[in-house]
C-alpha cells in the first residue's frame, strides 16, 4: 500500500488500493477449500467460512458468540471427525494457530479434509501387511535386499532352509552373510552385471556347495524393483531349491540311460547268439557226418581229431544256448501274477521225469505258499535246482524235499539234497555265470544253471544262497517277497 | 540238461462221430509220453460252437490241433473246415483231416481248403493207432505249433 | 508207398544247408527227388515252370527256409498260397527262426507247417526223417 502523506502530516488512505486488498483476501478465505474458523482469545468465535459451515453442519449465524468446543493446544494438528456436504463423513486435519491483529488476539484454525488422504494411508498399509504377509506365508526363501547389496528383510523360510539366524543376516551385506557363505561368483554375477541390465531375471540356476547344508542346486528368480517414492532400488530374490528335483531328474536319466544301455545290450547277446548259432550248426553237423560217414576209412588219429573239433563245436552251442537261455530270464520275462508253486514245482518234475527216473531220485515237497511271481521262470528255477541236485548226487539214490517258510514279509524256499556238497568257499562263487566247480568229465555243464536262478530270484526281488557240507549234501534257500514288486 | 523250461499241455480237438474210432484216437493218444488233453465233439456244428467257445463250450481252450473228419453229421467236415480257415482267429489252428474218403477230389478240396494235412484211416485198427500216434509224434514234437 | 518219387523242393540259400538236407535223406533212402532254388525268385520262377525251369516237375512238398534273398520265404509262402494251382502244395517251413511272429504269420499264411531247424544233427536227421515219413507214407498228398 502506498503510503500517503499529506501537508498536515496525516496518512491519506488510498481507498482503491484497500478496497482491492479486501476483496481478494475475502474472496481466499469464502472460497478457501479448507475450513476457517477465527475465534478470540477466549474460544468464542467470530468467524466461520463456508466450508467450516460444511464441516460442522450448522450456520456461522449459530455459531457466532459460542465456544469453539474442540480442544486446541497451539501449533500442533489434532484429527476430528467432520461432515462433508454431499459425501459421507470423513476426518479432518485440525490445526490452531494464536495470531494478533488490530491489537487484539485472535485464534486462527482450520480444518483441511484428509479423508482421501486417510484411505490413501490405510490402503498404502494394508498392501504392505498384504505383501509382508505373502513374504512370510510363501515357502520359497525370499531376500530383500537395498541397492547396496544390504539384506533388509528374509523370510522364515529362508532362515530355516539356509539354517541361518536373522541377526546373521539382517543389515549385513549379502555377501558376508552366514560367514560368507553367499559369496557366490555366480551370484555376483547375477546381482553385479545381469541386475543392473535388466529389472527382471528368471530362472538364474546356481550350484553352491554351503558349509551347513551341503551342496544345493538352486533356482533364482530377482528383481529389481525401484521405488518412486524414497528414490530407492529394492532387490527382490526368490530361491527355489532344485536339488532334490534335479537329483530325481537326473536319476531318473540315468535310469533310463541304463535301461536303454541294457536293452541295446541284450539285444545284442540275443543277435551276437542268434548269428552264432547257424554257422556253428554246420560245422557241428559236418563234423558228426563225417565221422559217420567215413568211420571205417578213418584211422583212430582223425577220428580223435574230428573227435575234438565237433566236441568244441558242440560245447560253443551250448555255451550259446546258455547265454540266451540268461538273457531272456530278462527280456523274456513277464509281470509277476500269483503263482502257485505247488503246481510249478509239480511241472518241473514232470520236465524232469526221464532224469529223475534214471537216478531212482524221489522228490518230496511240503505245502508250498502261493506268491508273486513270473510262472514258467518259477518252473526254471526249480527245475534248474532240482535237476542240480540229481546231477550233482552222491552213492545213494538222491533224495530231495522242498518246502518254504513264512519269514516276515516274504517267503524262503528251500531245496534240500543228499547229494555232494559243495564246500564253504566256494558257496558264493557257484552263482556267477560260467563258474565250475569240476571237470567237465565228470560233471557235464556249463555253469549257468545257478547263474539263471539267481537272476531269476533277483528279478523277483529275492535273495538265493546255500548252506552245505561237503559229502553230505546241500540245501539251497530262496526268499521271494511277499506282493514283491519287479525290478 | 535243458535249462528252459517247457510248460508242455497240449489240446487237441477230435471231431469224428464214429464212436469206435474215438475209442482208439483215445487209446493211442493215452499211451503217449505227452502231456495231451483230447476233446471230442460228434458233429460240424458242436465242432464250431467249441471253436468259437460259445454255449455249453464257454469255458473250454483253444484246441492246439483238430483232428477233422468229412463225414458228419448237421454240418459236414469241407463247411467246418472251410470256416475255420476262413476265420482270422481260428485259420491259424492246424486242421489235420482224418477220414475214410480216399476220393482225389476230397483230397483236392481239402487241400485246396487249406487243410495242414489229408489222411485216411487206415481199415487195420493197429494201423489206425499207429497213424495217431504218428500225427501227435510229428505235430507235437517235430512241428512248432502258434503260441495262443 | 507210391511207385513214382516223391518230388521235394527245397528252398535253400546256404549250400551247406542244401548238402546237409541232401546228405540226411540219401541216409535216408527214401523214395525221392530233390530240386534246389536258391532264393525266392528262383522258387516261383520253378514252381511257374517259367524260363529254364520249363521242364521241371510239380513238387509235392515244399521246404521252405524264411530267410532268402532277392525275394524272401515268407513272400514265397503269400504266393504259393494265394495261388489257385499251387496253394494246394504242402509247405513246409524249415527255418532258424524261433520268433513267435514269424511263427504266427507263417500259420495265418497257411503254412502246413512250421519246423524250427535243429541245432544239433542227430536232431535234424531225426527231423527230416520224420518230415519224409509222415508226408510220404502216412500223408495222403493231392495228385
Amino acid at each position: 500500500m502506498k503510503k500517503l502523506t499529506n501537508k498536515a502530516g496525516q496518512y491519506k488512505i488510498d481507498l482503491q488500493a484497500l478496497k482491492e486488498s479486501e476483496a481478494r483476501f475475502r474472496n481466499i478465505v469464502l472460497w478457501s477449500p479448507d475450513a476457517i474458523i477465527v475465534t478470540d482469545a477466549k474460544g468464542k468465535i467470530e468467524y466461520m467460512n463456508p466450508a467450516a459451515e460444511g464441516v460442522f453442519n450448522r450456520k456461522l449465524e449459530s455459531f457466532i458468540g459460542t465456544d469453539f468446543g474442540l480442544a486446541l493446544v497451539d501449533g500442533e494438528s489434532t484429527e476430528i471427525d467432520i461432515f462433508r456436504p454431499g459425501k459421507d463423513p470423513g476426518v479432518g486435519e485440525m490445526h490452531a494457530v494464536e495470531t494478533e491483529w488490530m491489537n487484539k488476539k485472535k485464534r486462527l484454525i482450520t480444518i483441511r479434509d484428509i479423508t482421501e488422504r486417510k484411505r490413501a494411508e490405510q490402503a498404502i498399509r494394508d498392501a504392505q501387511e498384504y505383501a509382508e504377509s505373502i513374504v512370510a506365508t510363501v515357502r520359497e526363501p525370499l531376500l530383500v535386499l537395498d541397492a547396496d547389496l544390504r539384506v533388509i528383510k528374509a523370510n522364515k523360510s529362508f532362515y530355516w532352509t539356509f539354517q541361518i539366524t536373522p541377526e546373521k543376516t539382517e543389515n549385513r551385506l549379502l555377501y558376508d552373510v552366514g560367514d560368507r557363505q553367499w559369496d557366490i561368483p555366480k551370484l555376483r554375477e547375477l546381482l553385479e552385471k545381469i541386475l543392473p541390465k535388466n529389472t527382471v531375471f528368471n530362472d538364474f540356476e546356481i550350484e553352491h556347495d554351503f558349509p551347513t547344508i551341503g551342496r544345493r542346486i538352486m533356482l533364482l528368480n530377482a528383481r529389481r524393483i525401484y521405488r518412486e517414492g524414497n528414490k530407492t532400488q529394492t532387490i527382490l530374490l526368490a530361491i527355489e531349491d532344485i536339488t532334490e528335483c534335479k537329483q530325481v531328474t537326473e536319476l531318473k536319466k540315468a535310469l533310463t540311460d541304463l535301461e536303454r544301455s541294457n536293452q541295446e545290450l541284450e539285444q545284442f547277446a540275443y543277435v551276437a547268439s542268434h548269428d552264432l548259432q547257424e554257422p556253428l550248426r554246420m560245422v557241428a553237423s559236418y563234423t558228426q557226418l563225417l565221422e559217420k560217414r567215413y568211420k571205417d576209412q578213418l584211422d583212430q588219429d582223425a577220428k580223435d581229431f574230428i573227435g575234438f573239433a565237433a566236441d568244441g563245436a558242440n560245447r560253443m552251442q551250448r555255451l550259446i544256448n546258455d547265454l540266451l537261455a540268461y538273457s531272456r530270464v530278462g527280456t523274456r520275462g513277464k509281470s509277476l501274477e500269483p503263482t502257485d508253486c505247488h503246481t510249478m514245482l509239480g511241472q518241473a518234475i514232470a520236465n524232469l521225469s526221464m532224469v529223475i527216473e534214471e537216478n531212482h531220485a524221489v522228490v518230496t515237497s511240503d505245502e508250498l505258499p502261493t506268491v508273486m511271481a513270473d510262472a514258467s521262470q518259477m518252473v526254471q528255477l526249480f527245475q534248474n535246482l532240482i535237476g542240480n541236485a540229481i546231477k550233482f548226487r552222491g552213492e545213494e539214490s538222491p533224495r530231495i524235499h522242498v518246502s518254504a517258510l513264512e519269514k516276515g514279509n516274504e517267503w524262503v524256499f528251500s531245496v534240500k539234497d543228499n547229494g555232494i556238497g559243495i564246500e564253504a568257499q566256494f558257496s558264493e562263487r557257484i552263482f556267477i555265470a560260467f563258474q565250475r566247480l569240476h571237470s567237465r568229465e565228470k560233471y557235464p555243464g556249463t555253469g549257468i544253471g545257478l547263474a539263471i536262478c539267481k537272476k531269476i530270484v533277483d528279478r523277483h526281488g529275492g535273495k538265493i544262497w546255500v548252506e552245505s557240507e561237503l559229502g553230505k549234501g546241500s540245501t539251497f534257500y530262496f526268499s521271494i517277497p511277499k506282493r514283491g514288486s519287479v525290478k | 540238461m535243458n535249462n528252459e523250461a517247457r510248460i508242455k499241455l497240449a489240446d487237441i480237438l477230435l471231431v469224428e462221430d464214429n464212436p469206435g474210432d474215438v475209442r482208439l484216437a483215445k487209446e493211442a493218444l493215452k499211451e503217449s509220453k505227452l502231456l495231451n488233453k483230447l476233446y471230442q465233439v460228434e458233429d460240424g456244428i458242436k465242432a464250431m460252437a467249441f471253436l468259437r467257445q460259445e454255449g455249453d463250450y464257454a469255458d473250454v481252450p483253444r484246441p492246439d490241433l483238430v483232428l477233422l473228419d468229412l463225414n458228419l453229421p448237421r454240418k459236414n467236415g469241407r463247411e467246418v473246415l472251410a470256416e475255420i480257415k476262413g476265420d482270422e482267429t481260428l485259420k491259424r489252428i492246424p486242421v489235420v483231416v482224418l477220414t475214410v474218403s480216399r476220393a482225389e477230389e476230397d483230397v483236392l478240396k481239402s487241400y485246396n481248403l487249406h487243410a495242414n494235412c489229408y489222411i485216411s484211416k487206415p481199415f487195420d485198427m493197429e494201423q489206425f493207432v499207429k497213424v495217431v500216434k504218428s500225427i501227435e509224434d510229428f505235430w507235437f514234437s517235430i512241428v512248432k505249433l502258434p503260441a495262443e | 508207398m507210391d511207385k513214382d518219387p516223391m518230388q521235394i523242393l527245397l528252398v535253400e540259400d546256404q549250400p551247406a544247408a542244401v548238402r546237409l538236407v541232401q546228405e540226411v535223406l540219401k541216409e535216408n533212402n527214401g523214395n525221392h527227388n530233390l530240386s534246389v532254388a536258391k532264393d525266392g525268385v528262383e522258387a516261383m520262377a520253378f514252381l511257374h515252370r517259367e524260363g529254364e525251369y520249363a521242364l521241371a516237375p510239380r513238387p509235392d512238398l515244399i521246404l521252405l527256409d524264411l530267410s532268402l534273398p532277392k525275394k524272401d520265404g515268407r513272400e514265397v509262402l503269400a504266393e504259393i498260397k494265394a495261388d489257385d494251382k499251387l496253394k494246394r502244395i504242402p509247405v513246409v517251413i524249415l527255418t532258424v527262426s524261433e520268433s513267435e511272429e514269424d511263427i504266427l504269420k507263417s500259420y495265418n499264411l497257411q503254412a502246413n507247417c512250421y519246423i524250427i531247424k535243429p541245432i544239433h544233427l542227430e536232431r535234424f536227421i531225426q527231423v527230416i526223417k520224420s518230415i519224409e515219413n509222415f508226408w510220404l507214407t502216412i500223408v495222403k498228398l493231392p495228385a
